[in-house]
C-alpha cells in the first residue's frame, strides 16, 4: 500500500531525513515513535506532499512521487486523495460546523451532491461519537472533540491510508483517551494507518509494527511487544527509558 | 494601520474647522455689540500708506493673472483698477491673496485686507454682507456654446441642457432662478469651457469678460445670442466704513471722468458703449437683504442639503463597491499570482496609496478626455477615482487578513484534495474577510467624508452644496450644523451597520 525508497529531506543544511526506506501494507498499522525533532513528522508532510522530496521515492495505492523527475500538482493531489491527514493541531475550519467540516471537501473536492454526502457524514459524526455536536463550530467543540471531528473530515474522502501526525499530543491527558478509543476501532476495522507519536499507550493499542526514528532514520522496527518489552537497540533502550 | 487616505482628510477637515471658526468669530462678532468706537479704516489707509485689496489670482483672464512669461507678475483690469485707485487715493496698493468664495466673510472678519476687488456684484446679496462702492465696471451674462451649434441660441433654450456656471456667481443665481437647466457648478473659470469642448457640457453661462478672453482664438466655442441681463462690479467695504467708501467712490468718479479706467479697459479689450453708463450712474433704492439665520430658513435649506447628501451617499457607495471588489482581485493578486502579476499588483497598489486622490480624480476626468478622448460623466469619474484609490487600501486590508490565516489552513485544505484556488475561495477568504471587515468598513466611512474631494469635477455633494449656500446667505454657522447634523447621522447609522454586521459575523465564527 505505501512504499518509501531513500528518502531524504534536509531543511538548509540540517539533513532531517537520511534516506528512509519502508513498506507497509494494507490494513496494516505501522507506528512511528521517537524522540522530538528526530524528523518523524517531516516524514510524514513528505508522504502527503505538504513537503517536497530531495531524493527518493514514494508510492502510495497507485500514485508514485519520484524526486528526480518533474513533480506535477495534480500528481501530489492524487496523492493527497489516497493519503488522508489527522494534524496535531486538529486544522478545523473555524468558520464552518462540525457538519459542514466533514461535507467541504467531498462536495467541493468530489462534487458529490451535498444530500449524500450528509448522510455519510452523519454516520461518521456518530462513528466518533459526536452525533450531538453535529451543528457545533470548533470554538464549541473541546480538543478532543475537535480532533475527533478532524478524523471523520479526513475520512469522510475514503482516503486509502490515513496519516496521523501526533494526534493526541494537544490533548490533556483525560481527553486522550476518547481519541485513543476512536483510532483503536479504526485500526480494528482494518484501516490502514501511519502513525506518528509520543503517546505509547497509543502505540501499544493501535500498531502493528512499530519503528523508532531517530537523527532522521528507522533505527529498529518490530511488533509492539518486541519493540516496547525488549528493545534491543541501545537508542531504543534510551527513548523508552526517558519516555517512561 | 496606515491609511493613503489621510492626505485628503487633512487638506478638508481644516478647511471645515476653518470655515466653523470664521462662522463662530462672525456669531460672536455680531452677538456682542463692540463697546469701543472703532478706528476709521481711512485713517488706517492713510497713515499705513497702502490700500490692501484681496482677490485670488486664481480668477484669471481677464481679471487677475500672471502673463504668459512670468508666473511672478500679476496683470488684468482689476489690477490696473486696483493700482490707478490706490495711486487717486495718494497711497500704495497692496494686493492680499485669499480663495474667492471666502473674500467677503475675510473682509468682514480677519482684517488682512481693507477692501475686495474681485468681480464682486453690486447685488442685494452682496449689500447685505459688505457696503459697495460705485460700479466700476459693467458685465452681462453671455452664453457659450460649441462651434456650430445650432439649437442652443439664447438663454431659453437651456431647458434640460447640462449648464456649466461658475459657482456662487450671478449666472448661478440666474440658472437657479430660471430652474430648467441643469446646473453643474465649477470653480474655476477655465475647466467648463474644457468640458463644454469635449461635450461633457452643453453651454456654458458666463460674464461677459470670461466670455470674450475664452472665445478670441478658440475656433471650437461660440457666443449664443447678445450678452443679457447687465450687473456692476464694485469694490467691497467693510460695512461701517462710510469715510473709506465715500473716498473711494470719489476716486472711481475722477478715474472715470479723466478717461484713466477708459485706458485701462481699451487695454484689455473691454471697453465699449456699455461701459461709458458708468459715467452717469446713479445708485437706486437697492434695498439690502437683511442676513438672517439659515436655520430659521431650515425649511428651505435642508432640503437643499439633503438631496446634496444624496450625490454623497451614491458616491461613496458606488466607489466602496468597487474598492471592495477590485481590492480583492489586488490582494489574491499580490499574495498568490504568478510573479509578473505580482508585481503589477504590487505597483498598483504602491502608486494609488502614494499619489493623492485630488490628482487621481483630475488625471480619470480631465487627463483621459484630453488624451484618450475618454469623456466621463463627473459621477462614474468621481466612482471611478474613489473606488480606484481606495481599492488599493482595501488590498492591503484584505492582505492583512490573508496572512492573519494560521498556516495550516491551507494545509489542512490541501491535505484534502483542494485545488489551491478552491481552498482560497472555500477556506482561506471566508476567514480572511472576516478579519479584514472591521478596517474595511472604517474605511467605508472615511470614504464617506473623503468623497467631498469631488466637488472639483463640479459634482455637487453636501460639502459644496453647504459651501455654495453658505456663500449665498453668509450663515456659515448655522448651515454648517445642518450640514454637520447630515453627515454625523449618516456616518454614524453606517457605523452601526458595520458593527451589527461584525458581530453578527464573529457571532457565526464561534
Amino acid at each position: 500500500m505505501i512504499t518509501v525508497e531513500q528518502l531524504t529531506k534536509s531543511f538548509g543544511s540540517h539533513r532531517v531525513l537520511n534516506g528512509v526506506s519502508l513498506q507497509q501494507a494494507a490494513s496494516e498499522s505501522v507506528v512511528f515513535i521517537g524522540p522530538s525533532g528526530c524528523g518523524k513528522s517531516t516524514f510524514l508532510r513528505c508522504l502527503n506532499q505538504l513537503e517536497t522530496l530531495d531524493s527518493g521515492r514514494v508510492t502510495i495505492d497507485d500514485v508514485t512521487i519520484d524526486a528526480s523527475k518533474p513533480v506535477h500538482r495534480e500528481t501530489q493531489r492524487q496523492l493527497r486523495l489516497r493519503a488522508g491527514m489527522v494534524f496535531q493541531q486538529f486544522h478545523l475550519f473555524p468558520h464552518l460546523s462540525a457538519l459542514e467540516n466533514i461535507l467541504e471537501a467531498p462536495v467541493h473536492v468530489l462534487g458529490r451532491p451535498r444530500r449524500e454526502v450528509e448522510a455519510e457524514a452523519l454516520d461518521l459524526l456518530a462513528r466518533v461519537g459526536l452525533a450531538d455536536r453535529a451543528h457545533h463550530r470548533p470554538s464549541q467543540l473541546s480538543g478532543g472533540q475537535q480532533q475527533r471531528v478532524a478524523i471523520a473530515r479526513a475520512l469522510a474522502m475514503k482516503p486509502r491510508v490515513l496519516l496521523l501526525d501526533e494526534p493526541t499530543s494537544a490533548l490533556d491527558p483525560e481527553l486522550r483517551e476518547e481519541v485513543r478509543d476512536v483510532l483503536r476501532r479504526l485500526a480494528d476495522d482494518g484501516l490502514t494507518m501511519l502513525l506518528v507519536t509520543h503517546d505509547l499507550q497509543l502505540a501499544r493499542d493501535v500498531a502493528d509494527r512499530i519503528a523508532l526514528f531517530h537523527g532522521g532514520s528507522i533505527v529498529e522496527s518490530g511488533s509492539p511487544t518486541d519493540l516496547l518489552d525488549h528493545p534491543t537497540h541501545p537508542r531504543t533502550r534510551e527513548f523508552l527509558g526517558k519516555t517512561a | 494601520m496606515d491609511y493613503p487616505s489621510a492626505p485628503c482628510l487633512e487638506r478638508l477637515v481644516p478647511n471645515l474647522l476653518r470655515r466653523l471658526f470664521l462662522a463662530i468669530i462672525f456669531a460672536l462678532g455680531t452677538g456682542v455689540a463692540t463697546p469701543l468706537a472703532r478706528a476709521d479704516l481711512w485713517e488706517d489707509v492713510r497713515s499705513r500708506g497702502t490700500l490692501r485689496w484681496g482677490d485670488d489670482a486664481e480668477g484669471g483672464a481677464p481679471y487677475i493673472y500672471h502673463p504668459e512669461n512670468d508666473a511672478n507678475r500679476l496683470i488684468g483690469f482689476e489690477v490696473e483698477f486696483a493700482a490707478a485707485l490706490a495711486r487717486r487715493l495718494g497711497v500704495r496698493d497692496e494686493f492680499v491673496q485669499n480663495n474667492w468664495d471666502m473674500l467677503l466673510p475675510a473682509l468682514r472678519q480677519a482684517g488682512s485686507f481693507d477692501v475686495v476687488i474681485a468681480g464682486l456684484e453690486r447685488t442685494p446679496e452682496n449689500l447685505g454682507k459688505a457696503a459697495m462702492s460705485r460700479p466700476y465696471f459693467v458685465f452681462a451674462q453671455q452664453l457659450v456654446v460649441r462651434a456650430g451649434e445650432t439649437n442652443i441660441r439664447s438663454h431659453a433654450d437651456l431647458k434640460g441642457r447640462a449648464v456649466g456656471v461658475l459657482s456662487a456667481t450671478a449666472s448661478h443665481r440666474l440658472l437657479e432662478r430660471q430652474g430648467t437647466a441643469e446646473i453643474r457648478v465649477y470653480q474655476d473659470n477655465v475647466n467648463y469651457f474644457r468640458d463644454l469642448e469635449v461635450g461633457r457640457l452643453d453651454a456654458v453661462l458666463t460674464d461677459s469678460p470670461i466670455a470674450q478672453v475664452s472665445l478670441a482664438g478658440n475656433p471650437t466655442l461660440q457666443s449664443a445670442g447678445a450678452p443679457f441681463e447687465p450687473g456692476f462690479y464694485a469694490v467691497a467695504v467693510p460695512t461701517a466704513e462710510t469715510n473709506l467708501l465715500a473716498r473711494i467712490n470719489g476716486a472711481i468718479e475722477q478715474l472715470l471722468s479723466d478717461g484713466s479706467l477708459e485706458k485701462i479697459y481699451t487695454r484689455y479689450g473691454l471697453w465699449g458703449p456699455e461701459q461709458e453708463s458708468l459715467k452717469t450712474w446713479k445708485p437706486t433704492a437697492q434695498v439690502a437683504r437683511v442676513q438672517r439665520s439659515a436655520l430659521q430658513d431650515w425649511a428651505t435649506y435642508l432640503p437643499m442639503l439633503l438631496r446634496a447628501a444624496v450625490t454623497t451617499v451614491w458616491v461613496t457607495l458606488g466607489g466602496m463597491i468597487l474598492a471592495v471588489v477590485w481590492g480583492l482581485g489586488l490582494a489574491i493578486a499580490r499574495q498568490y499570482g504568478p510573479i509578473p502579476i505580482r508585481w503589477a499588483a504590487t505597483a498598483y497598489i504602491e502608486v494609488f496609496r502614494g499619489t493623492p486622490l485630488l490628482l487621481q480624480i483630475y488625471f480619470i476626468y480631465f487627463g483621459l478626455a484630453q488624451q484618450l478622448g475618454l469623456k466621463l460623466s463627473a459621477g462614474l469619474a468621481a466612482i471611478l477615482a474613489l473606488g480606484l484609490n481606495y481599492a488599493a487600501t482595501e488590498a492591503e486590508n484584505y492582505r492583512a487578513g490573508l496572512l492573519a490565516v494560521p498556516r495550516g489552513q491551507m494545509e489542512a485544505a490541501l491535505a484534502l484534495g483542494m485545488k489551491r484556488r478552491v481552498a482560497l475561495r472555500r477556506i482561506l477568504l471566508p476567514q480572511a474577510l472576516r478579519i479584514s471587515l472591521p478596517s474595511v468598513t472604517n474605511d467605508f466611512i472615511a470614504m464617506f467624508k473623503d468623497s467631498s474631494i469631488v466637488s472639483v469635477i463640479a459634482l455637487v455633494e453636501l460639502t459644496k452644496e453647504y459651501q455654495i449656500r453658505a456663500i449665498d446667505t453668509g450663515d456659515y454657522l448655522g448651515l454648517g450644523l445642518m450640514t454637520a447634523g447630515i453627515y454625523f447621522t449618516l456616518s454614524w447609522a453606517a457605523s452601526l451597520a458595520a458593527r451589527y454586521l461584525e458581530r453578527r459575523l464573529q457571532h457565526d465564527h464561534r
